[in-house]
C-alpha cells in the first residue's frame, strides 16, 4: 500500500508542477494536456492498484510493474507526439528563414534601385 | 529568358577569409553569384557584398542544404534555368565551372556532378576509411537507381530546370542531403544525371565541415534513410511532348 500511495503522490506533484508551469506560460496548452494525463493516469492507477491485480498476476507481473508499464507507455507515447511537433515546427522555422533572407536581399535591391535612379535623375 | 541564364551559387559560413576572392574570380569570369550567408558570426556578408555579390543573409545557420536550397529559391524567383553550386572556400576555380556548363549543355543534363575521383580529375586524395565510405555510398546509388557514380558526396554540381524548381521546393538540409541523397532522388526520379572529371584547389581559408567521425555518423543514417526509403521526394521527370 505504501508503493500505491508514493506513485499517487508522484502523480498529484507532476500535476501540480504541470499546471504551475503552464500558469507561468512557459507550456503551451497543447501540451500541458498530455502531461496532466499522464500524471491523472498515474494518480489513478495507483489508487485503483487492486483492480490491477488479477491483469498483473495474467501476465506476471506485480501491480507496481503494471502500473509503471503503463505510466512508461504514456510517456513514450507523448515523446513521440513531441518528436513529431519539434520536426514540423523545424520545417517551419526553415521555410522562415529562408523567406525571411529572400525578402531581406529583395528590400536591399529594391533600395539600391532606388538610389541609383535617383542619382541619374539628381 | 533572362539575357544570362546561369547563376552561381555559393554557401558560405564563416567565410570571410575566402569568400571575397571567389566571388571577384566569379565575377571577373563573366558570372553571376550570388552568396547565401549560412547565419555566419564573422562579417562573410559584407566581404561578398564589397566583392561585388548579391548576398542573401540567413538569420539562423540552416546548413549547406538550407543556404542552397535558398539560392535556388533565389535563381527560380529572378528566371535563371541553370546553377552551380560552388563552395566559399575557393576550391572550385572559375574555368572548371564554365566547363561544367559546357558539359551540361552538351549532354542536356539535369545535374552534372563535378567528380573529384574519375580519369581526368586531380588526384584527390582521400583515408581509406573514407574511400570505403564513398564505395558503400557508390553502391547504394547504383542499385537503387542504376547510376554508376564515382563521387556521391561532391558539392560542385550544375543544375537546370525542371530539376532547379523542384530543388528550390524540396531539398534535405542534413549533411549529406545535398549531394547523396539529391543526386540518388534525382536520377531514381528520371532526371539525367551524369558526372564529369573536375580540377579543385586547396582549401584557401576555413575548415572542412565535418570530422570523419561525424561524417561517418552521417554516413550511416543517410544509408539507413536510403533503405528506409525515408529520402525527400521530387516530381518524376516527365519529357515536354515534341512540338509539331
Amino acid at each position: 500500500m505504501k508503493q500505491e500511495l508514493v506513485i499517487a503522490l508522484g502523480g498529484i506533484v507532476l500535476a501540480l508542477l504541470v499546471l504551475f508551469i503552464a500558469r507561468k506560460h512557459l507550456l503551451s496548452l497543447r501540451y500541458t494536456v498530455g502531461w496532466v494525463v499522464l500524471a491523472v493516469v498515474v494518480t489513478l492507477s495507483a489508487l485503483l492498484s487492486p483492480f490491477v491485480e488479477p491483469l498483473a498476476n495474467a501476465v506476471g507481473m506485480t501491480a507496481t510493474g503494471v502500473l509503471l508499464a503503463l505510466a512508461s507507455g504514456t510517456l513514450l507515447l507523448i515523446c513521440i507526439q513531441l518528436s513529431i511537433s519539434v520536426s514540423g515546427l523545424y520545417s517551419q522555422l526553415r521555410e522562415l528563414t529562408e523567406a525571411n533572407a529572400l525578402l531581406g536581399a529583395r528590400v536591399e535591391e529594391m533600395a539600391m534601385e532606388e538610389t541609383s535612379s535617383e542619382e541619374r535623375e539628381g | 529568358m533572362k539575357e544570362r541564364d546561369t547563376l552561381v551559387v555559393v554557401p558560405a559560413y564563416n567565410e570571410s577569409g575566402a569568400v571575397g576572392d571567389v566571388v571577384r574570380a566569379l565575377l571577373d569570369a563573366g558570372l553571376d553569384c550570388v552568396v547565401v550567408d549560412d547565419g555566419s558570426i564573422d562579417n562573410t556578408a559584407e566581404v561578398a557584398r564589397e566583392a561585388g555579390a548579391h548576398v542573401v543573409v540567413l538569420p539562423l545557420n540552416l546548413g549547406v542544404g538550407g543556404a542552397l536550397r535558398c539560392g535556388f529559391r533565389y535563381a527560380v524567383d529572378r528566371g535563371y534555368s541553370r546553377v552551380v553550386q560552388c563552395d566559399a572556400d575557393g576550391q572550385h576555380p572559375p574555368s572548371e565551372i564554365v566547363r561544367l556548363l559546357e558539359v551540361q549543355a552538351r549532354e542536356n543534363a539535369h545535374l552534372v556532378i563535378g567528380s573529384r575521383f574519375v580519369d581526368g580529375s586531380t588526384k584527390y586524395e582521400i583515408g581509406r576509411a573514407r574511400r570505403l565510405m564513398m564505395r558503400v555510398l557508390s553502391g547504394i546509388v547504383k542499385r537503387s537507381s542504376g547510376l554508376r557514380l564515382n563521387d556521391t558526396t561532391s558539392g560542385f554540381r550544375c543544375i537546370s530546370e525542371p530539376l532547379l524548381s523542384e530543388f528550390s521546393v524540396s531539398y534535405p538540409v542534413h549533411y549529406l542531403g545535398d549531394t547523396f541523397e539529391a543526386a540518388l532522388v534525382a536520377a531514381r526520379s528520371g532526371y539525367r544525371v551524369i558526372e564529369t572529371p573536375i580540377h579543385i584547389r586547396e582549401r584557401q581559408s576555413g575548415n572542412a565541415s565535418a570530422s570523419t567521425l561525424a561524417a561517418l555518423r552521417f554516413i550511416v543514417r543517410a544509408v539507413i534513410a536510403t533503405l528506409a526509403g525515408l529520402t525527400f521526394e521530387i516530381r518524376p521527370f516527365e519529357e515536354a511532348p515534341a512540338q509539331s
